[in-house]
């Protein structure tokens, strides 16, 4: 059996109880010695790992920190320990993680069952035809987060166009084009952008070219009109062509 | 397309042909680089099936299945679906790699065959219909002929592609009988078999 491999980053207490977890679960456990962490991180990509699951409370780094750091090169799923007790003081901590995709998190003290429903959810997500990485160009240089304004110029969109598509105002999405509750959304059009400058265009014209062309595929609408209803559906379809899937 | 009972009724009717010989995928070039990763490959049979967001013969979350084309330039053509009929040209970097898929199988019905669409009430028309998004928002009517054929143990359909001139097969492995199979060698070593 293939046997998949975790990068488990917590202290030697925590380690030595959920190192056994993750190998009931046919994972082959990395523990790394704390001065280490550091270098896993900026390697651990889905050709290394499977999976990683950290400590919320790292030292001398936050999740948010890590994410970034990992998402800049890889799209490896993270789960993180986060202490019952102190679960509340992490709320806004959270509610930013687990708004970026393959973030997921467990409560210590550890819950056999749960652990195990939550590490399979974490590592079943679909494989991705192409990598992952960001494309910075639509990204906040603050927040580094999506931002609504780049998201729509690049597309040649207004920003009422997306606004109506996020199902808010013109105004909310102006006053915070970066907000955690539109990333999810934003997120399918950064993939559209990855996997349509691999496959359509490199460039912006030949991009925008192709969104406006109607395609029988898509029963004669135009990608740019099914990004606006169901991004889904125009990602899935180019996920389907890297990977070679007949139409 | 016939519907529910009288569906099963037609499928069960149908002929039934083997296939044997070698059919062909393009993918990325990325993504066949990931074959022979060291440390994670991804397998050409099994980490290809189809998408959870369906396929033309797979309902979302159906049976898993695996499409190849029968000829490489039908191969290529699906795996550039996404640009064929607008106006750009693939952006510069850009590789696509055909692989060869060895098929063994016994009992698959050929959707091209006119007999065969009379039983079923359909026609080649009907099985070329977009089926990622529709504008009635109905479910595929092949699609509906998929999951009836996968349920009914089938192995196999063969449909005419509608990016090349060449056909395509959808392979749904969980039925392969002890004389079926597939595999993918690159010459050295078999790189996936299934089952």
């Amino acid at each position: 059996m293939h046997m998949r491999k975790a990068l488990l980053l917590e202290s030697p207490s925590a380690s030595n109880s959920l190192a056994p977890l993750l190998e009931s679960v046919q994972f082959e456990v990395e523990r790394p010695a704390k001065k280490a962490w550091g270098i896993e991180i900026a390697g651990a990509n889905r050709a290394r790992y499977d999976l990683v699951l950290v400590d919320l409370n790292m030292p001398h780094t936050s999740g948010a920190a890590l994410i970034e750091q990992l998402r800049e090169h890889s799209d490896v799923p993270v789960v993180f320990a986060v202490d019952g007790v102190r679960f509340k003081k992490h709320e806004k901590d959270l509610e930013l993680l687990f708004a970026r995709p393959s973030v997921d998190w467990v409560r210590t003290p550890i819950d056999d069952t749960e652990f195990r429903f939550r590490i399979n959810r974490a590592t079943a997500r679909a494989p991705k035809a192409i990598g992952t990485w960001n494309v910075p160009e639509l990204r906040s240089d603050v927040s580094g987060r999506l931002d609504a304004t780049l998201v729509a110029d690049y597309f040649g969109w207004t920003l009422t166009n997306l606004s109506r598509a996020l199902g808010r105002s013109v105004q909310a999405v102006h006053k915070t084009p970066d907000a955690v509750a539109i990333q999810s959304y934003l997120e399918k059009l950064e993939r559209t952008v990855l996997l349509g400058r691999r496959l359509v265009s490199a460039d912006r014209p030949g991009f925008r070219k192709w969104l406006n062309t109607p395609s029988p595929d898509l029963d004669g609408e135009k990608p740019a009109e099914l990004l606006l209803k169901q991004p889904e559906v125009v990602v899935q379809w180019l996920e389907d062509a890297a990977l070679g899937h007949p139409a | 397309m016939h519907k529910g009972s009288r569906l099963a009724k037609a499928v069960r009717a149908c002929p039934r042909v083997a296939v044997a010989g070698v059919w062909y995928r393009s993918v990325d070039g990325e993504v066949f680089r990931r074959f022979y990763d060291t440390r994670k490959p991804m397998r050409p049979l099994s980490g290809l099936g189809a998408p959870r967001g369906g396929a033309r013969f797979t309902p979302k979350d159906g049976p898993p299945s695996l499409y190849v084309a029968e000829d490489v330039e039908t191969s290529n053509r699906e795996g550039l679906q996404v640009m064929l009929g607008a106006p750009v040209k693939p952006p510069m970097g850009v590789t696509r790699t055909v692989y060869t898929v060895k098929v063994q199988l016994s009992d698959v019905l050929d959707l091209r065959e006119p007999a065969v669409h009379a039983l079923l009430g359909t026609s080649a028309a009907e099985l070329a219909l977009a089926w990622r998004y529709r504008k009635d928002g109905k479910m595929p009517a092949t699609q509906r002929l998929g999951s009836v054929a996968a349920n009914m143990g089938v192995e196999g359909l063969i449909f005419q592609s509608t990016k090349g001139a060449g056909a395509c097969l959808v392979v749904f492995p969980d039925n392969l009988t002890a004389s079926s199979w597939l595999e993918v060698s690159d010459g050295k070593s078999i790189l996936d078999r299934l089952p």
